[in-house]
């Protein structure tokens, strides 16, 4: 497909020439800027505090008036979240947990979500509608049933709840790739298909490539989720040792009958280890969804 | 054999085959379970008992017994409001503005995304603190404006808000404008070059360009903008558990305390049930209505 | 376009098929069954009181905890020769108890100890499963649902002992407390009958307190302001009263003050406190089916309270309240529980003197609140009822109750709260008296909709502290509501 005609289908006029001058421009660049930092500062001060907190003693977290600084920057409250709770072992867990879901979440949402996109099929409309309507029924609601079926099944304190349903894909995922593939021109298969390609080769030479940057946010996006399930965890696990870190967090609550110091520092400290990998991850991978490549898709 | 199928045959047959992975974990996995729970809507069910058979009781008292369930109705349609008017177009200004080839781009990203990170266990901590009446964070910044600061969270008229402002905070810049910004990378530098050609301004191009180009995106956040504010529960369950005075008591707080708190597993099945009739049905609704403004690329 | 290599293809194919691989993999294999292995079918089941796998009664100095509330020997000294045949099958096969409860905090370690050395000296197996405590009904609630709870679990929050009592999920403790001739006569009595429902005993407590009847007290604030700490005999209305004036500050006179005399959690059980003080209840207390939130008495309890607030300006508004007021110095004493004394001193450090007195007296010079019970409770379908029921045992017994007092509360049971550890502790000195004179179990809806009823006065409470123009009708809204709970069924 020519730009021109993309250019004429969604109408754009061309009557009208105008172009900024240069010092409104810079005033745009100086606004855009300012407003990006004010932001950044905006969402990254609760991050801030929540990281100089997991630094205080317990007594620290709710003085007042409220301070930003702790007293003594106690660094050893991130080794002792370690022996509190087993947490390389949580952290053990969820790495495998996630890693084994991604990969089947990722594959099998974006098969389904090419079937959904570029073929037609009696039924399609119906099976779409179902792919809708998980996204809408309450999942506590299901939990029960849920837990007779994996306990029928003796999947119960084992990770397969947790890994083996996302293999089939999720909805949220396959309407999301959906989107992206039909975004993609349709002229793209018809070419593929002039050149000999089945529609698996269309999809893994021709369209996936393309799609570099909606994969990259699916696969971040399975990722954290998966990072940061709680639910399941915590119903469908019954032993320690298997626990998740979403799960271990929650035993830095503060409950004041279960006795000892306050532990608000703890639960800071562990809940930005927890963070972390989270935060590393979506740095790096950014370039990925970031720098389109369907420019060089586009030119044939 | 395949042979003697026609073209349209074959795409079906790949249509089916794509899809399998959905259709085969959705008969094994999702059905089972969600049949199970409609049929505990008709039944009053204590968890701790065996079901027993009331016919529609459950959705009579529903309707016109429960003193709490049209004050959810409302509770949850104001949140949601609020998500999605400016929770979708905060996120969408922030992916403009990250598109912008910002310096420090990537930093901004991040930024913009960290909210989203943080773990609910420790959102309440953090947010206890920023929305401290006295000494919060939001109120010591309104007071140095000469203002004074309402009791976030604790004065039923400022609750909701207070969860929004929370919400909004952690979703901002989250996953709506991640896919927002992959979604951008997929409008075509030439779209935008032929219009600089014809001379459009920025302003022009936005609309007759970028939105076209990126209603894909939009729709779906948009959809699940939807679902997601009426699904409110987290935020509340963490912070103000329904409270003060029921000024938070949203629809699936409702849902969740009758099912596991209350025990009335039968009704909170009925709850659920009618959340997800008129919800999908809403959902439907924006998908007939897409077709007039989504423009997608790959359909024909 | 890209050309369909023969390289991207095949790395294609290989990518579907390893994913085919995998999940074919990850695919059920009904071996993984997590059910607890079955081990032979006791033969000591044939009743509860042919107890075979003795726990020895005394277990080893080096485990250090001995339960010993038994009287005499346990039933299962060799004197029976049913018993002595059982034996040695029945030390071969160990049993193994779930055990449920929350975890964190130095309760979590306690237990794990205690499950250690109880394995060691009984030879029972005890693996502990933790459930957060914001989870831990909605987790307990689906195992019941599908026939999956462990032996034992933690029945502490009411709104787990309540309706599993209710709907026989705890086993009736009393013919295993007859078998093993437990006396029952070192908890104090009104922890016992805390403990029951349609007279069968539903647990046992291994740490209960006297409910919201603790005001912890800043002393250097008091001395001050030249206020006498508070004395047993002071009155609500009257001597109370003038303290919480005279510690109340507003040195800028903007009208919020910067310290408040009192301070009282918004929730259904500090009220409750006031309500009994006051001699009345919050639902009719003998039959349990009818709200009493309109009683003249329990109507002047809220009442007073809303004074607090509004009139008199000495307690912050629902609405005012911020995180750690007490500790933080906002506010003179504070409404709460025995629970909050083995950690207070970590909270305030050296910012002030304070102790822990009780609540003064109401009107007609009564004094009343609720017991608290953390109490643990034996599941009816257990396989191992006794086992299990020692179990429980131990965890009640004195040395574990002195334990418990240095992280939390210090028990149900007479003689950890004579040891001097206890008694020369100036905070419990008032609580003593609460626990074995004054507080009684709550008056719970007889439907044991209790979560429902306490849920739904907390949210009416606040209501009605928030209202400053009538409110008397969130009164009688609060009334209504409760009554329509209690009209209900049978959860």
């Amino acid at each position: 497909m020519s730009t021109a005609s993309a250019a004429r289908s969604i109408g754009v006029r061309t009557s009208i020439v105008r172009r900024r001058p240069p010092l409104l421009r810079h005033l745009l660049a100086g606004l855009r800027a300012v407003a990006a930092l004010v932001l950044a500062a905006a969402f990254l001060a609760p991050f801030a505090w929540s990281v100089l907190s997991s630094l205080k003693a317990g007594h620290e977290i709710f003085t007042f008036p409220p301070s930003w600084l702790p007293e003594v920057a106690r660094w050893g409250n991130y080794p002792a979240v370690w022996r509190q709770v087993p947490f390389g072992r949580f952290a053990a867990n969820t790495t495998i947990v996630t890693a084994v879901a991604v990969l089947g979440e990722v594959v099998s949402s974006t098969l389904v979500a090419y079937g959904f996109a570029r073929f037609r099929f009696p039924g399609r409309g119906v099976l779409f509608t179902a792919v809708v309507a998980t996204l809408v029924l309450p999942g506590e609601i299901t939990l029960i049933p849920r837990f007779i079926m994996f306990k029928a099944l003796g999947w119960l304190d084992t990770f397969l709840p947790l890994t083996v349903p996302f293999y089939f894909g999720s909805a949220f995922f396959i309407f999301l790739m959906r989107q992206f593939f039909l975004s993609l021109p349709i002229e793209l298969d018809e070419a593929a298909e002039l050149d000999g390609a089945n529609g698996f080769q269309t999809l893994t030479s021709v369209l996936v490539p393309l799609m570099k940057p909606a994969l990259a946010t699916v696969a971040i996006f399975s990722f954290l989720s998966h990072w940061n399930e709680f639910l399941n965890p915590l119903i469908f696990l019954r032993s320690t040792e298997k626990f998740t870190l979403a799960l271990g967090l929650r035993f830095f609550q503060q409950a004041a009958e279960t006795g000892g110091e306050p532990r608000e520092p703890y639960l800071m400290a562990a809940s930005l280890m927890v963070t972390l990998p989270c935060i590393v991850l979506f740095f790096s991978a950014q370039r990925y969804f970031v720098r389109g490549v369907v420019m060089s898709g586009m030119k044939y | 054999m395949l042979a003697s199928l026609s073209r349209g045959q074959r795409k079906a047959l790949q249509g089916y085959l794509y899809t399998s992975p959905w259709t085969v974990g959705l008969v094994v996995f999702v059905i089972g379970p969600m049949v199970a729970s409609l049929y505990l809507s008709f039944t009053s069910y204590s968890i701790t008992s065996q079901p027993r058979f009331v016919g529609i009781q459950n959705y009579i008292y529903m309707l016109t017994g429960d003193e709490l369930f049209w004050g959810s109705v409302l509770k949850t349609l104001y949140f949601a409001g609020g998500v999605v008017l400016v929770g979708l177009t905060g996120s969408l200004a922030c992916a403009l503005l990250l598109n912008t080839g910002l310096r420090g781009s990537a930093f901004y990203r991040t930024a913009f995304f960290i909210p989203s990170l943080t773990p609910i266990v420790a959102l309440a901590l953090i947010w206890a603190w920023v929305l401290q009446p006295r000494y919060g964070v939001v109120n010591g910044a309104l007071a140095e404006l000469g203002m004074a600061g309402p009791g976030w969270l604790t004065d039923p008229a400022w609750a909701i808000p207070g969860l929004l402002l929370m919400n909004l905070w952690g979703t901002i810049g989250g996953s709506r404008m991640v896919i927002f910004l992959a979604g951008l990378q997929g409008v075509p530098q030439e779209l935008y070059d032929a219009a600089h050609v014809d001379g459009a301004s920025g302003w022009q191009r936005f609309w007759a360009v970028t939105l076209p180009m990126l209603s894909p995106t939009i729709f779906f956040n948009l959809v699940l903008g939807i679902i997601g504010g009426l699904k409110v529960f987290a935020a509340a369950y963490v912070t103000t558990d329904g409270g003060p005075a029921y000024a938070t008591w949203f629809y699936l707080i409702h849902l969740f305390t009758q099912a596991f708190r209350f025990l009335e597993m039968g009704y909170a099945s009925a709850l659920a049930w009618f959340f997800f009739a008129v919800v999908l049905a809403l959902t439907l609704i924006q998908f007939g209505i897409s077709r007039r403004w989504v423009y997608y690329e790959g359909e024909r | 376009m890209a050309k369909v290599t023969r390289r991207r293809f095949v790395v294609g194919l290989g990518t579907g098929a390893a994913s085919l691989l995998f999940s074919a993999c990850g695919a059920p294999t009904p071996t993984a069954t997590p059910v607890p292995a079955k081990t032979a079918e006791p033969a000591q089941r044939a009743g509860v009181s042919t107890t075979t796998v003795a726990p020895t009664n005394a277990p080893t100095p080096a485990v250090g905890t001995p339960p010993a509330i038994t009287k005499g020997p346990m039933p299962a000294e060799p004197t029976k020769p049913a018993a002595v045949a059982a034996q040695p099958a029945a030390a071969k096969q160990t049993a193994s108890i779930r055990f449920h409860l929350r975890p964190g905090g130095l309760v979590e370690e306690w237990f794990r100890k205690q499950a250690e050395a109880y394995s060691k000296a009984a030879g029972v197996e005890v693996k502990l499963e933790l459930t957060p405590d914001a989870e831990y009904t909605q987790k307990l609630t689906t195992l019941v649902a599908a026939g999956d709870l462990g032996d034992a679990y933690w029945s502490g929050p009411f709104y787990v002992f309540y309706p599993f009592a209710a709907r026989g999920i705890a086993l009736d403790l009393n013919p295993l407390v007859k078998a093993e001739n437990v006396d029952l006569g070192v908890f104090f009595p009104s922890v016992i009958k805390a403990l029951m429902w349609d007279g069968k005993l539903c647990g046992l407590s291994y740490g209960s307190h006297p409910g919201y009847c603790t005001q912890f007290t800043n002393l250097d604030a008091y001395k001050e302001a030249g206020a006498k700490p508070p004395e047993w005999e002071w009155r609500y209305d009257k001597e109370w009263l003038d303290a919480l004036k005279a510690t109340t500050l507003d040195t800028n006179r903007d009208g919020t003050p910067d310290r408040y005399g009192f301070m009282f959690p918004y929730i259904s059980q500090s009220a409750y406190t006031f309500i009994r003080s006051w001699g009345s209840d919050w639902i009719e207390p003998t039959e349990l089916k009818t709200s009493w939130f309109t009683q003249e008495k329990t109507v002047a309890a809220l009442q007073f309270m809303h004074d607090l607030v509004h009139k008199h300006k000495v307690a912050p508004p629902a609405n005012g309240v911020v995180q750690n007021m007490f500790a933080n110095g906002l506010t003179a004493a504070w409404q709460d529980g025995t629970w909050d004394v083995a950690n207070m001193g970590d909270l305030i450090k050296d910012k002030f003197k304070w102790q822990a007195f009780g609540m003064p007296a109401g009107p007609e010079g009564k004094k009343g609140a609720f017991i608290g019970n953390n109490s643990l409770s034996v599941n009816k379908s257990s396989k191992y009822p006794n086992e299990t029921f020692r179990w429980i045992l131990w965890l009640c017994s004195k040395e574990n109750g002195l334990a418990q007092a240095d992280s939390t509360t210090p028990g149900p049971r007479f003689d950890v709260w004579a040891d001097p550890k206890v008694a020369n502790n100036p905070n419990y000195k008032d609580a003593l008296r609460w626990i074995s004179e004054i507080s009684q179990p709550a008056s719970f809806p007889k439907n044991a909709r209790v979560t429902e009823f306490n849920t739904t006065v907390t949210q009416g409470f606040q209501a009605f502290m928030l209202e400053t123009g009538n409110p008397r009708a969130k009164i009688e809204e609060l009334n209504k509501a409760v009554q329509a709970i209690l009209d209900k069924p049978l959860l």
